[in-house]
């Protein structure tokens, strides 16, 4: 319980340093900043209001807590560009970032953990060689410069895959979530769906080519340590059948780990959604702030990096919360648990 | 193992490495080369507009070809060297000074100091690095300068955590607690004792990180917060070059396949010199 | 000369290795090997508890994991003959069914051995979840292993994990999972040696226990020579690789004829002999796997060897009106005198 209290402790430590840094930030930019929030085409009374309502007359603290009370409340400021709140601004873009890092970690887990194991299976012999190379050469390659290549050969040149957004033009599902794949599904719009998938193939694969580079070595190296122990030579002398001892007796004891560190990759997972949703022209988080920041609308981007770093940190605390669920040493390290049979 | 034991240490014993490994070194010393001596070697001037010489093919003349301005490819590339590795060779370094210096603080000062920077380090970690440095070209307006700074408050908390950590061991160890014992100044016990052992894998990380800020570099060039045209930074070549894959291919492709084989080779002679000095090969 | 296999009295060996050696490629080295077992001969019959002796770096432990091929890299030669068939030769499909199942095995350090993500419930079950038992009786015969083996409130018990169990506890969880199989021959690798004195003597008595009980030949690996005394009926000696000597319990301890072997009961403190005088202990260390001496392994340690001793392996010998064999030259219960 302590541990639990303590790491939600952290949580809000976290994100009250995020808002104040942003803070600083907001401050650090040159100009008048009621100004900025008023708009361009706003009156000098207009932005008198607005300096007002932001609290810009108080003393420096005075402004911080007006802020911070202002982010309790959910206001994140306006978009110069959009005219709207930019929460709202968020809430339209999140779905299809959401869509792309969501199924980015699935082909992460999918083909990062078994080729990974196989690299273990198969140590210091080829089939290792190859796939240790592959993973180096994954991880060095740029990812936006893979999207556009791979952009141009299925789209444009073969013509398999679309090109950019989310669905074709024309095609039309009723918004329940935002997510164009789960939205066609509950409209039980098959072609839709297709369609949609069609959009989210090529962005995903290449948002997760490093991720699962990664995760293949990390599978890797864990597996071929978990391997060593005694209890795997145990279960073979059991009789078990070499797949039985991976999974259940290597994959089984290092997986925590793995995922907690694969998890602990979507902060660095959403970032790179930046450069992907530019280059395959889909609506998410990364083409918000991008055009923000061409925009100069400083309240979208700040509100952008305070939610991505918000996210982040509520996503490494789920991270946690799973591993300490699922794995018995690290519950009874947390927990305490008295040993049985103290008499032998 | 010190640092002075690692120079002494032929690591670097060139006859009896694996061929991967040695081509890997010598690739991170042609692209060194390239950084240092570049601009020196290129044909042309890689800012020259000649319209009339645009989108030529790989040829002859052009041995990369021409971009959409005309402007040589070969030549562009070597003079992009300086912006795209050099300055992520600088932010990884000023990263790890950064880092190394404050794990220091943090390990010399009283608990809640390391607490505080342990704190802060968290806060710095949550906002991936693209984000972080949108924000701050958005502050302080787009430059290579900025995308430089964006890297350093990304990077330096991961260095720090590696530096604590290394130096929390050598702490322990008996040879640090003689000296502490003979009275010997904190600031002495630092920086003679306990850093010049801790250091070690601060070093390997920094050649393996490198590798990976050039993709960054190159990236955040790419979506227009770091290096402005018309710079030669590969990752602003690529940009440019995106829009014409189907009529000029080279322009964008080319850039991208040298900064892939640069995170390569850095990649790779990370990986050897980690091997080396640890004994175990690891990730 | 007889041929050099002791076989025991009843003359129908259960587990019979001939020749057995055991390479192990160098990390590096392109095709280079390290011999670590050379043509090591052994027999257990059944019911029977055979202990085979030998400092680190012998080579018995490596002998224990080759009977049932475990080590992954390891390259076997020579022959296990085992209920009519080659261990050796045998498809690795067809051994998985000899492991855990006719041949079982307990390994030195109870915490390691235990998987700690897994129930002791499930990995008791799984010798036999594995061959098709249903998972409900796999459990049931799971808690009757733990009655057995002493454990209270087996029931409960199989929810645990392993760091909820004490380290002599956790032996007798490795004891149950290697019992449940029913197995012909258990091979205990050191089952004392990571745990304290009072504890290892419960584990040893349950391993007496368990092999009367069901006629369990016994393979015990120890350094431990009181181990040997009090829980062994045959003892085989090894040294660099090799088998030197062999025999019955009492007439080892009585008359050692290897000078290796005599060496060794002589370094042992005994109870009636004077505090104060000194420890009569081998001189030198054991051989470098990948240096072994010309002729035979022990000869620089030895203080009777002669010249045939530097040129020649001593091969394993029946000696004379004497139920054991021994890999000596000079060996010779009746003759003292030098041999040229």
């Amino acid at each position: 319980m302590r541990y639990l209290l303590r790491r939600l402790w952290l949580v809000v430590l976290t994100v009250w340093g995020l808002a104040t840094l942003v803070f600083f930030m907001i401050k650090a930019i040159p100009g008048d900043e009621a100004q900025s929030a008023a708009g361009i085409t706003a009156t000098p009374e207009q932005v008198e209001v607005v300096r007002e309502r932001l609290g810009l007359n108080l003393p420096l603290w005075g402004q911080y807590l007006a802020y911070l009370w202002r982010l309790l409340h959910g206001d994140l400021g306006s978009s110069i560009f959009t005219f709207r709140p930019v929460t709202a601004d968020l809430g339209g873009a999140l779905p299809a970032t959401i869509e792309l890092v969501a199924a980015a970690v699935l082909l992460n887990l999918l083909v990062g953990i078994p080729v990974g194991m196989l690299a273990a299976a198969y140590e210091r012999r080829r089939p290792d060689a190859a796939i240790r190379l592959g993973a180096i050469a994954g991880g060095a390659l740029p990812l936006f410069w893979l999207g556009l290549i791979l952009q141009h050969l299925f789209g444009a040149r073969l013509g398999l895959l679309p090109i950019s957004g989310t669905q074709s033009m024309g095609v039309e599902v009723p918004r329940v979530t935002g997510l164009a794949t789960v939205d066609s599904l509950l409209a039980g719009d098959l072609p839709a769906w297709w369609d949609a998938v069609q959009h989210l193939v090529l962005p995903a694969v290449t948002l997760s080519v490093p991720f699962v580079a990664f995760a293949v070595r990390l599978v890797r190296t864990s597996m071929i340590t978990a391997l060593e122990a005694d209890h795997v030579v145990m279960a073979r002398a059991k009789g078990a059948s070499p797949l039985r001892v991976m999974l259940q007796h290597g994959l089984r004891t290092c997986l925590g780990p793995i995922v907690t560190l694969i998890g602990m990759q979507t902060g660095w997972m959403i970032g790179a959604a930046v450069l992907i949703e530019g280059v395959f022209g889909r609506p998410g988080v990364g083409a918000y702030l991008t055009e923000a920041v061409q925009q100069k609308d400083t309240f979208a981007v700040l509100g952008v990096v305070l939610f991505t770093g918000v996210t982040v940190t509520l996503v490494n605390l789920a991270v946690d919360l799973v591993q300490l669920v699922s794995d018995p040493r690290i519950r009874a390290a947390q927990f305490g648990a008295a040993p049985l049979g103290a008499k032998a | 193992m010190t640092t002075a034991a690692l120079l002494r240490r032929p690591v670097l014993r060139l006859r009896r490495m694996p061929k991967l490994d040695r081509a890997a070194f010598a690739a991170v010393g042609l692209l060194l080369l390239t950084v240092a001596f570049g601009p020196l070697l290129a044909p042309y001037d890689p800012y020259h507009v000649d319209l009339g010489q645009a989108m030529l093919p790989p040829g002859a003349e052009h041995w990369l070809g021409t971009d959409s301005s005309g402007r040589d490819v070969l030549s562009r590339v070597l003079y992009g060297a300086r912006p795209t590795i050099l300055g992520s060779l600088c932010a990884v370094g000023l990263s790890a000074v950064i880092g190394v210096t404050i794990a220091s603080l943090a390990a010399l000062g009283p608990r809640w100091v390391d607490d505080a920077i342990m704190r802060i380090c968290d806060i710095a970690l949550s906002l991936p690095i693209m984000v972080m440095a949108l924000g701050i070209s958005v502050a302080l307006g787009p430059s290579l300068r900025s995308a430089i700074i964006a890297m350093v408050l990304s990077w330096w908390p991961s260095f720090t955590r590696l530096a604590r950590a290394e130096i929390r061991t050598t702490m322990t160890s008996t040879y640090v607690e003689s000296a502490m014992i003979t009275g010997v100044s904190r600031w002495r016990l630092m920086t003679r004792h306990v850093l010049p052992n801790s250091l070690d894998s601060v070093y390997v990380q920094v050649t393996l990180e490198i590798g990976g800020a050039t993709l960054i570099m190159a990236g955040l060039s790419f979506i227009g917060a770091g290096a402005q045209p018309p710079s030669a930074e590969w990752g602003a070549m690529v940009e440019s070059g995106s829009r014409f894959l189907t009529s000029a291919w080279w322009t964008a492709v080319v850039p991208g396949a040298v900064i892939t084989l640069t995170a390569l080779a850095f990649a790779l002679a990370g990986d050897a010199l980690r091997a080396r000095t640890s004994g175990r090969e690891v990730i | 000369m007889r041929t050099p296999q002791n076989t025991p009295a009843d003359g129908k060996a259960l587990l019979d290795v001939r020749g057995l050696t055991v390479d192990f490629p160098v990390a590096g080295g392109r095709g280079r090997t390290l011999r670590i077992v050379r043509e090591l001969d052994l027999t257990v019959a059944p019911g029977e508890r055979v202990a085979l002796v030998g400092e680190s770096g012998s080579g018995k432990s490596v002998t224990a994991r080759a009977l049932l091929r475990l080590d992954r890299h390891a390259v076997l030669g020579g022959r296990i003959l085992f209920e009519g068939r080659d261990l050796v030769t045998l498809t690795e499909r067809e051994l998985r069914k000899v492991r855990g199942a006719r041949i079982a095995m307990v390994l030195q350090d109870p915490q390691t051995t235990l998987n700690p993500v897994l129930s002791i419930g499930d990995q008791l079950a799984e010798t036999l979840t594995i061959r098709g038992v249903p998972r409900k009786q796999a459990l049931v015969r799971a808690r009757e292993a733990l009655d057995r083996l002493g454990v209270a409130r087996a029931g409960e018990r199989l929810r645990a994990y392993p760091h909820e169990f004490s380290g002599g506890m956790r032996q007798r969880v490795c004891l149950a999972m290697a019992i449940i199989g029913d197995p012909a021959v258990l091979i205990a690798d050191e089952p004392t040696t990571a745990l304290d004195v009072r504890v290892q003597q419960q584990v040893l008595e349950l391993i007496d226990e368990l092999a009367a009980e069901s006629g369990m030949a016994v393979l015990l690996i120890t350094h431990d020579l009181g181990v040997v005394a009090g829980y062994a009926d045959r003892v085989a000696v090894m040294y660099a690789g090799r088998k030197i000597e062999g025999s019955g319990v009492e007439d080892f301890f009585a008359t050692p004829r290897h000078p290796y072997a005599q060496g060794l009961l002589r370094s042992v403190p005994r109870v009636d002999r004077d505090v104060s005088t000194d420890l009569d202990l081998i001189p030198g260390t054991p051989p470098n796997p990948a240096e072994p001496p010309s002729g035979c392994a022990f000869h620089p340690r030895c203080d009777r060897w002669v010249e045939r001793c530097l040129t020649e392996i001593p091969q394993l010998r029946v000696l004379e009106d004497e139920d054991r064999v021994v890999a000596c030259h000079r060996a010779r219960p009746e003759r003292e005198e030098v041999v040229a």
